[in-house]
């Protein structure tokens, strides 16, 4: 039963014409970032030019692609709950757990074409301008951003199905990301550290441990495990790079975390879910 | 197997207790209003059997399925009005009734139920734009999807005309007729009378009554009457009118002409004799009027009106005279 919440969660982005202004928006940021490379791109002295076109989309998937998973989902089940809609599904044979997996399943696909259209626009704007496209690697990344967004997805449907009120759940759902992106965690735990030994005698291997556990750091280490050279394009939001490499920093962590991060917080949302009143 | 059983139901939000020990038994079959005042419960009670809202103590089960355990196998039997509903997304009515005949597993035409709620011409128009009382129709069509065994209706003439009022009637009976069970709530009472076999009164979160209408109206003490118009009054009338079997009271009045009126409170049977009695004694009787007591005096009676009577039928057992109750309503009133 929750592919047809899925599906009628895809068809109301549709109606809704959120798919229109998002593809709209993600094909603009694409017809850019494809204009720079390629513009920028210069035969004779750039040295790994593939390398610089995946760069430009990690830089712009890494920070569009969670923010939009996050907020196209945040409001999906409570503004259903405000405005009547769930007391009208949940009378026909849906159970909760079916509206809150529908809504992931359907928000994810509504990101994943978002994104894909990004991807797309930046890749055809290129080869319009005859500039080297790693295909193989640009779909990857695709499919690397595309679940790194439904990370977000999972989280704001979570938050959608905890809360009961529209404006919490989107304040939760800014807040979530922005935690995310300044790595609250990060610095909390540095402090915690630091105030625990005293600045000069804090232990090296553990000031970065609470950092590898925020979602963008463990896509950071997943991504540059496998492939080393794109570590550059992760920037700010990837975090410094641990100076010595931890447990915690190897690919196989991060992708655990990332799981935890796409199936706790569901999970906890769901529980809260099952037990309230509409 | 009752189609509706509840067991001591509690609701507390916060510190407002929505429903006290709520218990309550719907046959198969039949057709139950609920009738309560604003806040008495009625719309909480429809919510914990559609698991919209969790109990605080107690069980809810409609045809033996536990609403909170498996609230999925409720809501496959049960096609539901509720109250506070909105349109899903930015549907169209046909979109809409499309995608509950998927969710229903219904093989029902979506314009074959347009027209039966009396939709037919705006089935492709976004319900939420629709008004007030066509959204109710809507949702009626929607709750008729998937041939459902009981039909829960939260004050299902809310917004309608009266040809909409006559609407859900029609669809009512043939709900019934069709062998389905019908619980709907209401506080209009006109609306219970003419298509409930059985009435429970709710109020403060608690049943202070249920019966078929015409034991509650009995038990309460309001049984209608007889107002005769004469043109003299005899001087053994009263006395005579007053020891007919069935009577319960007599006034005697006069109309703007100055004739008395002899007014009886009485049971419909002893109607006729009322009027017979003033034949008898030699009076002329110029004018009859009968009334039918109101559901309002009787609900008034069973509530605020007359605490006693309350509490007296809330202390018994109201189950004892259903059985028989509701086999004289339904020779009755169908």
């Amino acid at each position: 039963m929750w592919r047809l919440i899925a599906r009628k969660d895809v068809e109301d982005s549709v109606r809704e014409r959120q798919l229109h202004v998002g593809v709209g928006l993600f094909a603009v940021v694409g017809l850019v970032a494809g204009y720079i490379y390629a513009s920028s791109y210069d035969p004779a002295y750039a040295d790994r030019p593939e390398l610089q076109f995946l760069g430009v989309l990690v830089g712009a998937a890494l920070f569009l692609a969670p923010i939009t998973g996050i907020m196209l989902a945040q409001g999906r089940i409570v503004d259903k709950r405000n405005r009547g809609e769930l007391v009208v599904l949940l009378g026909m044979p849906f159970s909760r757990r079916d509206v809150v997996l529908g809504s992931v399943a359907g928000r994810f696909a509504v990101t994943a074409a978002v994104v894909a259209c990004l991807f797309a626009f930046a890749t055809g704007v290129a080869a319009l301008m005859v500039a080297p496209i790693p295909l193989l690697r640009v779909l990857a990344f695709l499919v690397v951003f595309a679940a790194f967004a439904g990370v977000f997805v999972a989280i704001g449907v979570a938050i959608s199905a905890a809360v009961s009120g529209t404006t919490r759940a989107a304040v939760l759902a800014v807040g979530v990301y922005l935690f995310f992106v300044f790595r609250v965690h990060d610095i909390a735990w540095k402090l915690f550290v630091n105030g625990v030994y005293g600045t000069r005698n804090a232990p090296e291997a553990l000031l970065p441990v609470a950092a590898q556990l925020g979602p963008f750091t463990a896509l950071r280490n997943v991504v540059v495990g496998v492939y080393p050279e794109i570590a550059g394009a992760f920037g700010y939001f990837g975090g410094a790079p641990p100076t010595e490499v931890t447990a915690l920093a190897q690919p196989a962590v991060g992708f655990v975390v990332l799981l935890a991060w796409a199936s706790a917080p569901l999970y906890a949302g769901l529980q809260r879910f099952e037990g309230a009143d509409l | 197997m009752p189609a509706i059983e509840l067991r001591d139901v509690t609701k507390r939000f916060g510190t407002v207790t929505a429903l006290d020990g709520l218990d309550l038994d719907v046959r198969e079959g039949e057709v139950f209003g609920f009738l309560g005042p604003n806040g008495a419960g009625k719309s909480t009670t429809i919510d914990v059997l559609l698991d919209y809202v969790r109990p605080t103590s107690g069980t809810a089960r409609v045809f033996g399925h536990d609403a909170q355990a498996e609230p999925t196998a409720v809501r496959e039997r049960v096609g539901i009005l509720p109250d506070g509903y909105g349109a899903l997304g930015r549907m169209t009515g046909r979109e809409q009734l499309e995608f509950t005949i998927e969710a229903r597993r219904g093989r029902e035409g979506p314009q074959a139920l347009l027209d039966r709620v009396g939709l037919a011409g705006d089935g492709d128009r976004q319900v939420r734009t629709y008004s007030k009382g066509m959204a109710q129709r809507l949702m009626l069509g929607m709750a008729l999807v998937g041939d459902p065994d009981l039909l829960i209706l939260d004050e299902p003439t809310t917004g309608l005309d009266p040809a909409g009022a006559r609407m859900m009637r029609e669809i009512v009976d043939d709900a019934v007729s069709d062998g389905v069970t019908v619980f709907f709530s209401s506080h209009i009472l006109g609306q219970v009378e003419a298509v409930a076999d059985r009435v429970g009164i709710l109020y403060g979160g608690d049943l202070v009554a249920v019966d078929a209408i015409d034991a509650l109206r009995e038990t309460a003490g309001a049984t209608g009457g007889v107002t005769v118009t004469v043109d003299a009054l005899p001087d053994a009338l009263v006395n005579a009118v007053a020891a007919i079997d069935g009577v319960t009271d007599v006034t005697v009045d006069r109309d703007d002409q100055g004739r008395p009126l002899v007014d009886a409170s009485c049971t419909p049977a002893a109607k006729g004799r009322v009027v017979k009695a003033c034949y008898d004694d030699g009076a002329d009787v110029r004018d009859v009027d009968t009334r039918e007591a109101s559901l309002e005096e009787l609900f008034v009676s069973y509530t605020n009106g007359d605490p006693d009577a309350a509490d007296a039928l809330a202390g018994s057992d109201a189950s004892e005279r259903d059985g028989t109750a509701v086999a004289a309503s339904r020779g009755g009133e169908r």
